[in-house]
């Protein structure tokens, strides 16, 4: 089972911790935390992130074979990626973007994966940044279907199906 | 004598507006600018650098090379599109205009793009009508979290 | 990869205390590494923690001393510098007296630092000390120190996992301490009931099972509300208040007339919600009260302290594990300041200081014939001696009063109008700027010694990168000065300090430095040296001198300023998540600024209709004492009428009001009237 990184949003503050934390390791931050409201006072925060599609659309989009599906994951390779942004428009959720000129801010100094920002599950650290750093504990690195099973535990949210589809 | 591709003929129907050559050109020879909803990308007539990373960089193999030998034909094909050159000079330019995000309104793509996009999907899985289809990327994050939050919204009510 | 290597720190921010590694490499801070060991965070940070090396690295750090000259700042050197100030202290003293001089303490400073700063001050004769704590927390001190006789958290933040029911009130924990959020979620997921009493409806609000949003400043009648339903239904809990308690029958008096339906026409709480909240609290194994400012700065601020106590009391839930109350506090060593006496009232350890035979043994320790008697002036009163004439030199460490005092505009006048005054710090402040001798301080990563949480939690901090400059550690600046004046203060190093700390203050007895460097900290009451600390407290017997807990019947009163008809809004202020108090370091990080770059207010949409404002309108706010322009958030988390805005801006605290609580001289910044109009 592929790994990827879940969130139990009834617990999610909005903080933005997981935003900054990648933003300081890679330069920019490829998870994206806003409110959203329902008009009657309650609110809830929703990091977006690359969700590592089974059936990844940005890949079937790339012409250059640089994005594709591996078992353990989706990889990107930089040395055959042309920046078309093709990806970034095939995406159904904006999880893929191209680095702007000039880059970020924060104190960075890695830069994994050529000018395709995207999440790409913090290879070489045995927890992702944005799970660590997560306050409320709210984002979980994990399978699909053991995230299921622990959030159902804790009282039946539903799993994020990591595959893109139709909305 | 001088066998080096250098004049470089761009298939002014295949190409998308993608941006892929200008990122690639390790001169800067190949000028993208965005004013408004129109993209433009401005080339030049010829390149003695022979690195052809741009013609590698299209996913649309819009860019060829042509010897000097070939130039005649190349002039002439240019002179089809003699609205395309920008007088006084030898660059020729491309403009699109770009398609604004349905919700935000802010221009994002080009229709090119889109259409090759959309294509490149429907070839693989059979589901033609997308929600997130004619939004940018920060708005289809927004229709994400409204979907995914609605559960959760449900119950804070106060 | 090599030359980078992790040294473990302590994040400088807020008094939750979390634990990571700074990266460095080559003597540069070039990362952050997670620390799950920790017991607090368990290696989580929230954004500041994230962006907390911005700070060391930033370009407008100090980096010489300066005096201010007709020609703008002027670059000294130490000596030159110290030599200047002690002379200057030395002349006031002369002429003036010791009353003349003023030394603010540092709650973002180490306890050895504040520790000497106070004793400096006493030396030369003078209670005037006073820290931050004035502004925040001082009401806890005075509230828990009567009922329970300790003003201090009584039980750790993972206690808080285990609590059956929490009762939150005035506290956003979720923006301001989010490691308090996940304590909080620990508990709800094994099935804890969050009850949060707030006037707006925050991220808190958002996790909670009841909401109870009050009117502002309403909340000793929600509080008394919630006792009276308790009492009424036998809910109490008998055995505990027949043992461990006095003075029920005083308590059972006073709330009998808090009837749920009066209550609720006071507070604006339906009284089903009030019911529900009082019978889910009391009925509950372990119950935790949690509190922050939206308690402690108000005019009533001890009393809404106190009643919170009361609570607890009432329902047994106090000096067991999961069941306590835990005042959020702000900056990250603001306990440990109090603890070390930078308090006009209290030498260290709270030893009140105009109560006959207490300076005894004060002398003794420090070999002194003399200490001053008369309780000092605290932070708040101290502007008015400067216009009384009778303040003339205030010596500021690491403090930004300009940006965080109420009525910002008196307090500039009376910093102006001081004969001397000097600013130590690590940026040239809103505060330093008004200054006519600025030191460049190390900030805290630069420098060691010892740090009390939020929890009791006294940690270590290693000197771990060198200060850009000339920059000094606070304690070195003060043991040059202490010399300078003939105070004769040997310590070679913080470790020395924290030494003669362990004999002074009964709390600190079994810590040095060698113990606290061993682990994450030692939790006080720490006695001896092979004392384990003591994470919960209350649990045989109260701090008082009988051992017993005192109930304190307190009684609703109207807020100082209630809207009328020519201030129609209530501006009530307080935090966000990406900002830190006076805004002097958080508004100096880039990757915080830019999420949240401007002031703002927040205000409900259907008042903006009325007024015919937008989002996004500059609005002015103006209340009696000033006014401030800041951009309009349209949204339902403020009620009709009342306005909300963060002060980690400069503007907010112009419209604060300045009225005291009488007990603790906490300001009640909670609560202006105000109006507001399109700019
Ligand atoms: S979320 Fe977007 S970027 Fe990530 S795999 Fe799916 S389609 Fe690709
Ligand atoms: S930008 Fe790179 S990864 Fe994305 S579609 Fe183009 S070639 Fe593929
Ligand atoms: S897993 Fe790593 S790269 Fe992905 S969003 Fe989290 S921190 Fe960023
Ligand atoms: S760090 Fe956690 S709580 Fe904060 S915004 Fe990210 S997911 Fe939400
Ligand atoms: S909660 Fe407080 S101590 Fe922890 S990282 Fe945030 S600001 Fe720092």
């Amino acid at each position: 089972m592929t790994k990827a990184v879940y969130v139990n949003l009834s617990h999610c503050i909005a903080c933005k911790a997981c935003e900054l934390a990648c933003e300081r390791e890679y330069g920019e931050a490829r998870v994206r935390v806003e409110v959203v409201l329902n008009g009657a006072g309650g609110g809830v925060g929703v990091p977006v992130s690359c969700r590592q599609c089974e059936t990844p659309f940005c890949a079937l989009a790339c012409p250059e074979n640089a994005l594709g599906r591996e078992v353990d994951g989706l990889k990107f390779d930089s040395g055959l990626c042309s920046d078309c942004g093709l990806c970034v428009l095939a995406c159904p959720f904006g999880a893929i973007e191209l680095k702007k000129a000039g880059g970020g801010s924060g104190t960075s100094f890695l830069n994994l994966s050529g000018t395709v920002v995207r999440c790409e599950l913090c290879p070489g650290k045995e927890t992702p940044v944005c799970v660590a750093t997560c306050p409320a504990g709210a984002l979980v690195y994990t399978d699909c279907e053991s995230f299921g099973k622990n959030i159902r535990r804790g009282k039946g949210k539903k799993c994020l199906k990591p595959s893109p589809a139709p909305l | 004598m001088n066998k080096k591709p250098v004049y470089l003929e761009i298939d002014f129907d295949k190409c998308i507006g993608c941006r892929a050559c200008t990122s690639s050109c390790p001169n800067g020879f190949i000028r993208l600018s965005e004013t408004g909803r129109q993209r433009t990308i401005v080339f030049p007539e010829s390149c003695g650098m022979d690195c052809q990373a741009c013609v590698s960089a299209c996913p649309e193999d819009a860019i060829r090379f042509a010897r000097a030998q070939e130039y005649e034909e190349v002039r002439k094909n240019k002179e089809k599109q003699a609205e395309r050159v920008i007088s006084g000079s030898s660059e020729f330019e491309l403009c699109f205009e770009l398609v604004v995000c349905r919700k935000c309104k802010r221009p994002f793509a080009t229709e090119k793009e889109l259409k090759r996009v959309l294509e490149a999907i429907d070839a693989e899985i059979s589901s033609s009508e997308y929600a997130w289809k004619g939004l940018c990327p920060s708005c289809r994050r927004d229709l994400l979290r409204e979907r995914e939050a609605r559960a959760v919204l449900r119950v804070r009510k106060f | 990869m090599e030359e980078r290597s992790l040294h473990p720190s302590i994040c400088p921010y807020c008094s939750v205390g979390c634990g990571f590694y700074i990266e460095l490499e080559k003597g540069r801070p070039v990362g952050i590494r997670y620390m799950p060991e920790h017991p607090v965070n368990e290696g989580a940070l929230c954004p500041k923690g994230n962006a907390a090396l911005e700070i060391l690295t930033h370009p407008e750090r100090l980096t010489h001393p300066l005096r201010k000259s007709e020609k703008g700042w002027e670059k000294l050197s130490w000596n030159e510098a110290l030599d200047t100030l002690a002379e200057k202290i030395r002349e006031v003293r002369g002429k003036a007296g010791p009353e003349a001089l003023a030394f603010l303490g540092s709650a973002k400073c180490s306890n050895e630092e504040n520790y000497l700063l106070q004793k400096i001050a006493r030396m030369l004769g003078t209670n005037n000390v006073d820290n931050c704590a004035r502004l925040c927390h001082a009401s806890t001190i005075t509230g828990l120190g009567k009922t329970l006789g300790a003003g201090a958290m009584t039980n750790p933040l993972s206690d808080l996992a285990h609590s059956e029911c929490i009762f939150v009130v005035g506290s956003n924990f979720a923006e301001n301490h989010p490691p308090v959020a996940r304590r909080v979620l620990q508990a709800k997921d094994r099935g804890a009931s969050l009850i949060v009493a707030d006037p707006r409806l925050t991220p808190s609000a958002w996790l909670s099972d009841l909401t109870l949003r009050l009117r502002p400043g309403t909340d000793i009648a929600l509080i008394n509300g919630l006792m009276q339903v308790i009492l009424a239904e036998g809910l109490e809990d008998r055995v505990f208040i027949r043992k461990r308690t006095v003075g029920i029958e005083g308590l059972e008096k006073a709330l009998k007339k808090y009837t749920p339906k009066t209550v609720s026409r006071i507070t604006g709480v339906p009284a089903g919600d009030i019911i529900k909240a009082a019978r889910t609290f009391a009925k509950a194994e372990t119950a935790s009260v949690v509190y922050s400012m939206g308690i402690t700065q108000h005019v009533s601020g001890t009393d809404n302290v106190t009643a919170c106590a009361d609570l607890a009391l009432l329902c047994g839930h106090l000096g067991k594990k999961g069941a306590g109350i835990l005042p959020l506090r702000g900056q990250n060593n603001v306990q440990g300041a109090c603890d070390m006496g930078v308090l006009a009232e209290f030498f260290p350890g709270y030893v009140k200081t105009d109560r006959a035979g207490n300076q005894e043994w004060l002398k003794k320790a420090w070999g002194l014939e003399k200490l001053p008697e008369k309780k000092g002036l605290v932070a708040t009163e101290m502007v008015d001696a400067v216009f009384g004439g009778s303040l003339k030199f205030a010596y500021i460490m690491g403090r930004d009063p300009v940006n965080s005092t109420p009525n910002a505009s008196k307090l500039k006048k009376a910093l102006d109008s001081l004969d001397f005054l000097v600013v130590q710090d690590i940026f040239l402040t809103d505060s330093a700027k008004h200054a006519d001798l600025v030191l460049p301080a190390a900030a805290w990563a630069e420098k060691e010694g010892s740090f009390t949480s939020t929890e009791r939690r006294i940690q270590w901090v290693e000197r771990t990168l060198v200060s850009p400059g000339d920059a000094k550690p606070d304690l070195e600046i003060l043991i040059e000065l202490a010399n300078r004046l003939g105070l004769d203060a040997t310590y070679k190093e913080a470790g020395d300090v924290l030494a003669e700390i362990a004999r002074t203050v009964p709390a600190y007895g079994g810590l040095s430095k060698e113990r606290l460097k061993e682990g994450c900290g030692l939790i006080w009451p720490c006695p001896d040296a092979l004392h384990p600390g003591t994470p919960i407290l209350h649990t045989e017997s109260f701090s008082t001198p009988n051992g017993l807990a005192s109930f304190v019947p307190v009684e609703f009163l109207e807020p100082a300023e209630p809207p009328d008809s020519d201030y129609p809004f209530l501006l009530i202020t307080g935090r966000t998540g990406l900002h830190y108090n006076a805004g002097s370091m958080s508004r100096r990080s880039e990757a915080l600024l830019c999420r949240e770059p401007e002031l703002y207010v927040e205000l409900n949409p259907a008042d903006a209709e009325a007024l015919a404002l937008e989002a996004g309108t500059i609005i002015v706010i103006e209340t009696r004492r000033g006014r401030t322009e800041a951009k309009a958030r349209l949204t339902q988390r403020v009620d009709r009428g009342v306005l909300f805005m963060p002060f980690h801006f400069p503007g907010t605290n112009l419209l604060t009001a300045d009225a005291l609580d009488r007990e603790s001289k906490i300001p009640g910044f909670k609560g202006s009237a105000c109006r507001i109009w399109r700019r």
